[in-house]
């Protein structure tokens, strides 16, 4: 019987704009040096921009549609995985070969993004599709034209849509309005609807359910902080925010996690 | 609040850490300067201050004040933003913005507390009105320029008593 390595998620993949709903957990595992596959990986070129490199948002592990326990046959293994990506709609164009540093490789296209992957070893890469970057639509939630600005300039940074609303009530209208916003980053305390408020409205509406919520406040205090996780933020960031510390918050919420050194 | 609800002078001093350790985090923290804070001193604030204003309620009535000079205050919203120039439209927001991220932070060390705090109102080439002698200036030396905090605090009970 052929056998692996610990298989390890190394990563989650967020798709683009309008299927955050079906963010997918990429696995790969070493294999053995004597694994055999009967089909031969054919690269497509190169691959220019490296989604994972990019924003350091590989990860050691994470909570998601599949992981295998240690030891499980690779074969069997490789089949749940594949099993696995084809229940979320990913057409997989290859699926494993024998790498020269005995490394599985994966390479899939998304079928709804047409994002080629391709995975190999603890590292992965993701090609975009053109016409998919550039890709969240993200509103920001602040009375601060301040604290706007800085989420502005920095998810803007990062290739992101922002819309901006100065509190909840005005937010609720927008997100009405534009039902293909991904996430917004959310202030707290605002006049006319502060953002709880905003963020049980939001979670009432089924039709907001995959909107993410990333509340960005000066509420510190460990209530707070639960009850707006029970109302159901995704993430919470405090202010002041760096653009480090947003982007980690907001990658979080996403259940995107930084990859291990 | 002591059992005959007095507002003590440990707790004033509690309310005024809380506030220290605001403009602290704020400038240690994030804009990774170095500040000396609370030396008491005697100066009102001038007419080219612009100063972020909270109020207290609850327990405690009272106020603080955020004073900076216009020149420190650009300094800082810059560094805070990372604009190297502070537009003029953006420039009274990012004070309250300040004041609200340093009153946010003494809320926190504070934990939920006796007080509740108002959002910042931000005062901008108007002096507040004068209060009664018992407000107490507090010199915070920055590398940006020196940032005062204005803070008076009256227990409520107290006040209902007289």
């Amino acid at each position: 019987m052929v056998t692996a390595s610990p298989l390890r998620v190394v990563g989650v993949v967020v798709p683009a704009q309008g299927v955050l709903n079906r963010n997918l957990v990429i696995a790969v595992g070493q294999l053995k040096s004597g694994f055999r596959c009967s089909r031969v990986w054919r690269p497509t070129g190169a691959f220019s921009r490296t989604f994972f490199d990019r924003s350091r948002n590989a990860c050691a592990a994470v909570g998601g549609y599949w992981t295998s326990e240690p030891g499980r046959p690779v074969r069997r293994a490789t089949r749940a995985f594949v099993s696995c990506l084809r229940r979320q709609a990913v057409r997989v164009s290859w699926l494993v070969r024998e790498a020269p540093e005995s490394i599985g490789v994966f390479f899939f296209t998304f079928a709804e993004t047409r994002d080629e992957v391709v995975v190999a070893g603890d590292r992965c890469h993701v090609h975009t599709c053109p016409e998919n970057q550039g890709t969240m639509k993200i509103l920001t939630v602040d009375d601060s034209a301040t604290a706007r600005l800085i989420v502005k300039q920095t998810m803007e940074g990062e290739g992101h849509t922002v819309l901006e609303a100065p509190d909840g009530a005005v937010a609720l209208s927008v997100l009405k309005a534009q039902p293909s916003i991904d996430l917004i980053v959310l202030d707290w305390n605002m006049p006319v609807m502060n953002g709880l408020e905003c963020l049980k409205a939001i979670r009432r509406n089924p039709e907001f359910k995959s909107v993410k919520v990333v509340m960005c406040t000066t509420e510190a205090e460990k209530a707070s902080i639960m009850a707006a996780i029970k109302a159901g933020a995704n993430g919470y960031v405090l202010k002041p925010v760096t653009s480090e510390s947003l982007i980690a918050g907001v990658n979080k919420a996403l259940g995107v996690v930084k990859r291990q050194a | 609040m002591s059992a005959d609800g007095a507002t003590t002078e440990s707790e004033q001093a509690k309310l005024l850490k809380a506030f220290f350790l605001g403009v602290h985090t704020l400038f240690v923290e994030h804009l990774k300067d170095e500040v000396n804070v609370a030396v008491e001193a005697a100066q009102e604030p001038g007419a080219d201050d612009i100063m972020g204003e909270v109020t207290f309620d609850g327990g405690v009535e009272g106020h603080v004040r955020i004073r900076f000079p216009r020149e420190a205050a650009r300094a800082i919203i810059s560094k805070y933003t990372g604009l190297p120039e502070v537009p003029d439209a953006i420039f009274g927001d990012a004070v309250g913005e300040l004041v609200n991220v340093i009153v946010g932070r003494a809320k926190s060390s504070l934990d939920g507390g006796y007080v509740s705090m108002s959002t910042p109102r931000v005062l901008d080439g108007e002096l507040p009105a004068r209060q009664p002698g018992d407000e107490r200036h507090f010199v915070c030396s920055t590398g940006f320029g020196t940032v005062w905090i204005d803070f008076t605090a009256t227990d409520q009970g107290q006040k209902a008593a007289a």
